[in-house]
């Protein structure tokens, strides 16, 4: 067994020994202690081995992905801070106005309950103007969801949160861009907020069918576990077919096993 | 400073000319990749954490204190997204103990390169994570101890001591994965 100073002297040795004059003093040590020899050699080789590894180029898809994405971060970071200014000067952009019209709603809401603290009880009013802020935010999230950049589209699925009655296009442009947005975080996010929805069918069902339309393992993982924590019983049949595809990365495959056994 | 070191690229970043995001990039993004394929051994995963590192050196742009070293943050970056990912997936376990390997055997001896490299590539994952990543950024991207140390939060002591135990245990695996396959 080496002990810690043999290994560090060794370290020394195969990587820096020469820097900081580490190697003639494991060298002399080699040359007295046929173990320690042993070691180093053993050690020097292997080092030697890795060299032999070579690093691999990513793919070009990759690149183009990153590429995109800069373009569309650089166009926005450069109109939002004046169109969140002056929506209305600059032609009165979707985004703005509805970030507007929801603050206003959101002041004529906080008005509402402090009057209705005050004065005659008016739940019809409430119930309206919760209505008006649910309709607002669902709108807010749909315009978002559709922006070119990816840190917008974000923002638009974290709207989804705050909408309490989501409207089936808003369910259905969840789908769309956990299914086919070409950025993983997007698709996770709207994973992750679909699944807030557990109590409408078409979320549940969708979840179940977007399993076919992934191929990055994270998405994948994600999804197996969105629909584990839902139990959902129906999506077995994908867990199963997962397994059964040859090419499916092996953490995925661990996770469909387990998530398999645990809805049966 | 060189106008076009990484440095002086990231500065330029951080005041907002994101275009230079593209050039560190190019410079980089295949040794991040390249980084987390050894770690997890995997070239999709690899790819979208690399992706995800890029994404978030934007997003915390302005985190990056002029003057400080690009590749070092780009390091640090790139250890707390394999950490956010490692803890939703964890990386294979790795077996309780590594086999030791008879003393004088040399497990490559005789082997073509493609068999020595798989067998090489299959041993790495059963390292134990900090063993692998200390090798990692030893051997692959080069990194001087005391710059691991830091980086990872270890002494520097501690860090010899992985990087010797793990090549090592590294020995003993690719010589009974060898040897398994023989049989």
């Amino acid at each position: 067994m080496t002990n810690e100073k043999s290994s560090r002297q060794i370290a020394d040795f195969i990587h820096q020994g020469e820097a900081h004059g580490g190697m003639l003093d494991a060298q002399a040590r080699a040359a007295r202690d046929p173990d320690f020899g042993r070691e180093l050699a053993d050690a020097q080789n292997m080092w030697r081995a890795l060299e032999e590894w070579p690093d691999e180029a990513p793919s070009q898809e990759s690149k183009k992905r990153f590429l995109a994405m800069l373009e569309t971060y650089e166009q926005c970071s450069m109109e939002s801070p004046a169109r969140l200014r002056r929506p209305a000067r600059r032609g009165g952009l979707p985004f703005g106005r509805l970030l507007q019209r929801v603050a206003l709603a959101a002041a004529l809401l906080a008005l509402g309950f402090w009057l209705g603290g005050r004065g005659p009880q008016r739940p019809d009013e409430a119930q309206a103007l919760l209505r008006d802020m649910d309709l607002m935010a669902q709108d807010v999230s749909l315009a978002l969801m559709r922006h070119q950049s990816p840190s917008e589209r974000l923002t638009g699925v974290n709207w989804a949160y705050r909408i309490a009655e989501p409207a089936p296009r808003i369910v259905q442009a969840l789908l769309h861009t956990a299914r086919f947005d070409p950025n993983i975080n997007v698709r996770l996010s709207a994973i992750e907020a679909l699944t807030a929805y557990r109590d409408m069918p078409e979320a549940r069902q969708g979840l179940i069918e977007s399993l076919g339309y992934q191929s990055s393992p994270m998405a994948q993982i994600a999804l197996i576990d969105a629909l584990v924590g839902l139990e959902e019983k129906r999506a077995a049949g994908k867990l199963e077919a997962l397994l059964a595809n040859e090419l499916v990365n092996p953490a995925v495959r661990k996770r469909a096993e387990k998530g398999l056994s645990e809805l049966q | 400073m060189n106008a076009f070191a990484d440095n002086a690229l990231m500065e330029k970043v951080k005041d907002g000319e994101l275009s230079c995001m593209g050039l560190l990039f190019e410079r980089h993004h295949q040794r991040i990749y390249n980084y987390f394929l050894r770690l997890a051994g995997k070239r999709e995963v690899s790819e979208d954490l690399a992706q995800e590192v890029f994404l978030r050196v934007l997003k915390y742009r302005r985190s990056y204190r002029p003057g400080a070293p690009f590749e070092y943050w780009l390091f640090s970056v790139a250890r707390n997204v394999g950490r956010d990912y490692f803890n939703r997936v964890p990386p294979e376990t790795p077996m309780e103990q590594s086999p030791e390997a008879a003393a004088e055997d040399d497990p490559f001896e005789g082997l073509a390169r493609e068999q020595s490299l798989d067998a090489l590539r299959k041993a790495f994952g059963c390292l134990e994570w900090d063993k692998r990543e200390a090798l990692i950024l030893s051997r692959f991207e080069n990194m001087k101890y005391d710059e691991i140390a830091r980086l990872t939060g270890a002494s520097v002591g501690a860090v010899k001591v992985r990087v010797h135990r793990a090549l090592k245990e590294l020995r003993g695996w690719v010589t009974q994965i060898l040897r398994e396959k023989a049989s």
